[in-house]
């Protein structure tokens, strides 16, 4: 009996610490654009370079602003992903063990949000049909890796955590 | 432990050993010198500074945590405070590294408390006071270590107390981190040290990640941890205080040569069953120290006064010695039994082939281990 609480403490500590790393990186996604937007030299560069060269100049700057509005408002939408699922994970770690009725929904955002960033590894280092390395591309693949052993585990604990209670009952 | 039990409590286990009031004033008051000889104490007393068998708060806050500070750390604190149980420990799948300070978590009858015990065997009182601090410690610090560790004195916020007038309910204990406030035992309101992340940080050393909770008598707790891999662990501090004056009853009777022999997980019942009762009502009372009611216990066993303990009642003795009759002084001759006991846990560190308290020269100069 000792053991298996101990196992259940074990899978508990994993899930609320899962949803705080995903939380962090969550917020490391709004830096990231930010740090790209105040300092990076291409992004609105890279925004714009698609539109109508004869396009008077309000319209491209108008045209601009809602670029960015959008870029800003996707970034902040995955943030909010990040938000629930982190939040939830933390919620339904510190629920294990008591009374209360346990929501696993944020498991299919977890899954969503595993695959998406899954595929999106390699652009990385191949996008546009050519190769590009560099410092921070590897330390947001590294980041990113990160994220997904998060997930990975926060999966795992929670399939533990629901075999223990099955095999309590 | 805290000074009611150090020096309250010691005082009464030796009057029930057979030792008269003055010897176990002698006994009592060095048991209690032991958490105040701090190298602060003995560059004001001019003394030998290694014989130091505490660190002040502001000492630590000072000390090194380099490879040769840390050694200075342990060797102070697991020679005196937290006695490792079994040097000889195993757990598995670990490194060197961890089990070096995994083998120096404190624990009650090990091999080391009966070395602790027989070296002061045919030795002043002022060495059977230090064992008595010693073996009282062991009790009391069960499942830390007298080393700065992360990964073994570590826990997290899960403290439960057991509230046994509230139904025998887990009531869960709130931590803050206010030096200066004394603990709200009322409001279950408790001081413990900051957690750092680094390893060998000094808010890591003993149980200061715990606070006070293993220095009061009356608290029943769980907890989990860092070592213990999600175990809870339950500490009965009653149960344990109780078997603690039992046991240092029966080491006093062989220390004192009423008994031939001391042997772990012994313990005098015979002498201590008779006042079990009054024992525990002190133990069990709900109080920040029990000073005055080990005191008032210990004065009704003697029919004499004990005095409160005063730091500066032999200093003057031995800073206006001559420098060759020092040692027969009062505090000289704890100066000879802290350094023994320090040499000796250090020895015995070393031999397990653990280089957490450092080298030791004795085993190195008889060409030992290298």
């Amino acid at each position: 009996m000792s053991d298996t609480g101990a196992e259940i403490r074990r899978y508990k500590s994993n899930i609320i610490i899962s949803g705080r790393a995903i939380l962090i990186f969550g917020v490391w996604t709004i830096i990231k654009v930010a740090m790209s937007l105040l300092w990076g030299d291409d992004v609105i560069q890279a925004l714009t370079s698609d539109f109508d060269p004869n396009l008077p100049e309000e319209i491209r700057f108008l045209a601009t602003i809602v670029a960015l509005i959008v870029l800003l408002l996707i970034f902040i939408l995955m943030f909010l992903i990040h938000l629930y699922i982190g939040g939830s994970a933390i919620r339904y770690g510190n629920s294990i063990g008591k009374p209360v009725k346990k929501k696993k929904g944020f498991l299919v955002a977890a899954a969503l949000l595993f695959c998406s960033v899954l595929v999106l590894l390699p652009s990385y280092f191949y996008f546009g049909g050519k190769w590009q390395v560099s410092d921070t591309n590897i330390a947001s693949f590294i980041a990113d890796v990160t994220l997904l052993i998060a997930i990975a585990d926060l999966f795992i604990s929670c399939w533990k955590v629901s075999k223990i209670e099955k095999e309590a009952v | 432990m805290q000074e009611d039990f150090h020096y309250y409590a010691t005082y009464c286990a030796a009057y029930l050993a057979g030792y008269t009031h003055e010897e176990s004033m002698e006994i009592c008051y060095s048991a209690q010198l032991v958490d105040h000889f701090s190298r602060t104490f003995l560059s004001k007393i001019k003394a030998p500074l290694n014989a130091a068998t505490t660190q002040l708060q502001l000492e630590l806050m000072d000390a090194r945590t380099d490879i040769i500070g840390l050694q200075d750390i342990t060797r102070i604190w697991a020679s005196f405070h937290f006695l490792p149980r079994d040097l000889y420990a195993e757990k598995q799948k670990r490194t060197k590294r961890y089990m070096n300070k995994y083998r120096l978590i404190c624990g009650p009858n090990g091999d080391l408390l009966v070395k602790t015990v027989k070296l002061a065997k045919d030795k002043p009182l002022q060495h059977v006071g230090i064992a008595m601090h010693v073996l009282a410690d062991t009790w009391a610090h069960t499942y830390f270590a007298g080393t700065p560790s992360l990964v073994i004195n570590n826990t997290d916020d899960s403290f439960y107390e057991l509230k046994e007038d509230e139904g025998d309910t887990w009531k869960k204990i709130t931590f803050r981190h206010n030096p200066t406030a004394a603990d709200d035992l009322e409001n279950g309101l408790y001081t413990n040290s900051l957690h750092q992340s680094s390893e060998k940080s000094i808010m890591n050393l003993g149980h200061g990640r715990a606070g006070h909770l293993p220095d009061y008598s009356f608290i029943k707790y769980k907890y989990m941890p860092a070592w213990g891999e999600y175990e809870e662990i339950i500490k009965d501090n009653p149960s344990d205080y109780y078997k603690a004056f039992g046991q240092m009853v029966y080491a006093l009777k062989y220390l004192k040569g009423d008994s031939e022999s001391f042997e772990k997980n012994t313990y005098d019942t015979k002498s201590v069953v008779p006042y079990q009762q009054r024992i525990m009502s002190i133990l069990r009372k709900r109080q920040l120290v029990a000073n005055a009611d080990w005191k008032a216990f210990g004065e009704e066993l003697s029919g004499c006064e004990i005095k409160d303990f005063d730091l500066d009642k032999y200093q003057k003795e031995y800073m206006e010695a001559f420098e060759l009759t020092k040692a027969d002084t009062f505090i000289g001759k704890f100066i000879a039994g802290a350094l023994a006991q320090k040499g000796m846990v250090t020895n015995e560190i070393y031999k397990s082939k653990n280089t957490v308290a450092g080298f030791s020269k004795l085993l190195n100069l008889e060409g030992g281990l290298t």
